[in-house]
């Protein structure tokens, strides 16, 4: 009998029984207490797989404990208690059964010792979080939420067809190293990008993210890209082709976070960055860089749900999260603004906060190892971190021109989410032993050498004063209204044009075959209505002496045929 | 002289302050080009400067109105109210 008691069933559970919860406060307790009995479940367990069974001959377990995965459950589980907390105010059933799915299958695939699990809890963490779309209940949001769940249920089946050919190759389904040499490896390698938001298969994540509700753009930060980096870190750690794809992934939406006006997507394109830093760890895959990729994955879902928060909390409070509409808001805001700096010095990664020790374990992975046009790219990315959400973000919603508005302070619980993360980011910062002890590699690290805190404060001081010049000779960082069109206007303008002639085209084929069609139809069904109908000649009845003559002509005429 | 003019002096002053702590440290390095003196503050002030300038170039390319999407995209759309607590401060 498998041991059926994981984090993933006590999430499930809680959110098919979470709708018979009274409302209230009772209510309002569960997701914040279901990640707390996860961790209990998961925690005290010695390293091993449990909860194994077999399905028409194929190995399951559900539930493989080891470094890399108590890591990745346990930050998840922080995470979404810390969001549970922070959408404290939400009534919406539907947002929070399926807050709940979302992060117990996100938390059940970093569990999963084979690839079937994994593709079962990888669709489940689709199909739950795009209801975080939806519930925001606008017809721009159900179309959003159509796009993206058509590319991450895309991601899934990918995984499946993948997962079916590795076992027709190699017969076995367990979720370990792979190498890129197969058709099957590449699939599953292709699947984790996409929900990894590689270059080129980013464009799902700025376009869905920003369309969730406030406090659903907080839980979808959170699980799925990081998901994927555990993903690649399981299958794919040491490929050398993601150091190249993180390397552009950290630098190009920098581009796109300095110009975009929508301060929920700024972050979204500045998640996006982050990821890029980790999916070069995950490439280089010594013992240092894996640990780097981890535990920046670990300080970036908590200074990015941060940044997320203060934003959201911003929403909440004016109803925009604008650049355009929103400054000066540190007059009525002012606590949401130090979580904001909080969160911003930690991705920019001042010395004492996260960013610092986990970024400087993936720059420091690349200069050991000699990429240096790798690490110069990591330094510029970085550099634009503290410019687009250092520096801009906190600007344009706190500072800068005034918009005139003076929005009372985020609710108390927003406040009470947000200063735990942030102490947290903090915590992490000056402790940097507490996480380093977590991480699976037994690597000595020394981050607050004064070689690395000099430099970085070099760093961050001139890209500050490069950005105070720009203010100062209004160069920069005016925002301006609109969109920036990314790689998704190809799907959405063109290839939907392409796709909308099609369908005229086959439709009007169509409509001319059919009418060609039943016009023949209509008239051979007229011409047997003629000949048998009612007032048909074959269907008339006919006088003894006319058919006794007809007889008579055709016995005549055999009997003529006869003698020709 | 205005707060913000005081504020980019001080700013400065901290990064001449900084870069000059070269000088007097040598730094662990990975490679011969970080090694150079005042490569960190070189890098900062003109990559960032040129990341602004890149921005403003690829913002001036790529922006379009709100309403391009529309109507199957939020940025046409105003937030929902169920789903926000507008609040003023007390005057």
């Amino acid at each position: 009998m498998p041991e059926l008691l994981t984090p993933a069933t006590v999430y499930v559970l809680a959110a098919v029984l979470l709708p018979f919860v009274p409302r209230g406060v009772l209510r309002q307790l569960v997701p914040v207490l279901v990640p707390l009995a996860g961790i209990a479940i998961f925690w005290p367990l010695q390293p091993g797989t449990y909860g194994t069974f077999n399905v028409m001959g194929m190995h399951i377990g559900l539930m493989r404990i080891d470094d890399l995965s108590r890591i990745f459950g346990l930050i998840f589980s922080v995470a979404a208690f810390l969001s549970a907390i922070y959408a404290w105010h939400v009534r919406d059933t539907i947002q929070q059964v399926a807050g709940l799915l979302y992060a117990g299958s996100a938390i059940g695939a970093v569990f999963a010792a084979d690839l079937v699990a994994l593709f079962v809890f990888w669709e489940g963490t689709a199909i739950a979080s795009v209801f975080l779309i939806w519930a925001r209940r606008t017809e721009g949001a159900f179309a959003t939420g159509m796009r993206y769940l058509i590319i991450q249920v895309g991601s899934g089946v990918i995984l499946m067809a993948g997962v079916v050919l590795l076992y027709f190759d190699t017969g076995s389904v367990a979720f370990s190293r792979m190498q890129l040499d197969s058709l099957a490896a590449w699939a599953i390698f292709i699947a984790f990008g996409i929900k990894c938001a590689f270059p080129l298969l980013h464009n799902w994540m700025h376009d869905a993210y920003p369309a969730a509700t406030v406090s659903g753009t907080v839980i979808l930060s959170v699980f799925t890209t990081k998901l994927a980096v555990y993903a690649l870190l399981r299958g794919f750690a040491g490929t050398e082709l993601l150091i190249y794809i993180g390397a552009t992934m950290a630098l190009f939406p920098v581009f796109f976070a300095l110009a975009e006006n929508d301060l929920r997507r700024v972050l979204t394109y500045s998640l996006n960055s982050q990821l890029g830093f980790m999916v070069v760890g995950a490439g280089i895959g010594t013992p240092l860089a894996i640990n780097g990729s981890i535990a920046h994955a670990v300080c970036s879902v908590l200074y990015q749900a941060l940044l997320f928060m203060g934003i959201g909390a911003v929403l909440h409070r004016t109803g925009t999260a604008r650049a355009t509409a929103l400054g000066g808001l540190y007059r009525t805001m002012p606590l949401t603004m130090i979580f904001c700096l909080v969160g911003g010095a930690s991705i920019a990664a001042f010395p004492f906060l996260s960013g610092f020790v986990s970024k400087s374990l993936i720059l420091s992975a690349s200069g050991y190892e000699k990429h240096l046009y790798v690490w110069l790219a990591l330094l510029l990315a970085s550099a634009g971190a503290f410019l687009h959400t250092g520096l801009r973000l906190p600007w344009l919603a706190f500072f800068g021109s005034d918009s005139g508005k003076r929005p009372k302070e985020a609710p108390v619980h927003m406040h009470l989410a947000m200063g735990l993360t942030a102490l947290l980011c903090i915590g992490i910062g000056v402790f940097p032993a507490v996480l380093y002890g977590l991480l699976p590699n037994d690597v000595a690290y020394e981050p607050y050498t004064v070689s690395h805190i000099l430099s970085q404060l070099q760093l961050l001081a001139f890209v500050a004063l490069a950005f105070a010049l720009s203010v100062k000779l209004r160069f920069f960082p005016q925002a301006a209204r609109g969109l920036l069109l990314d790689t998704d206007w190809i799907y959405r303008r063109p290839l939907s044009a392409i796709l909308g002639g099609m369908r005229y085209l086959v439709s009007g084929s169509w409509r001319f075959a059919a009418r060609v069609t039943t016009g023949r139809v209509d008239r051979f069904i007229a011409g047997v209505y003629r000949a048998h109908g009612p007032q048909g000649p074959l269907a008339r009845t006919w006088p003894t002496g006319s058919m006794v003559l007809w007889i008579a002509v055709l016995l005549g005429m055999t009997l003529v045929l006869t003698y020709i | 002289m205005s707060n913000s003019t005081r504020l980019v002096l001080a700013l400065a002053v901290l990064c001449a302050g900084l870069a000059a702590a070269d000088f007097f440290h040598h730094r662990h390095s990975y490679f011969p080009l970080e090694a150079r003196t005042g490569f960190y503050a070189v890098f900062g002030l003109f990559m960032g400067a040129l990341l602004l300038i890149a921005a403003k170039a690829a913002g001036a390319l790529l922006r379009r109105g709100e309403n391009y999407y529309a109507p199957h995209s939020v940025e046409a759309e105003a937030h929902p109210e169920a789903d926000l607590g507008r609040e003023n401060a007390d005057a």
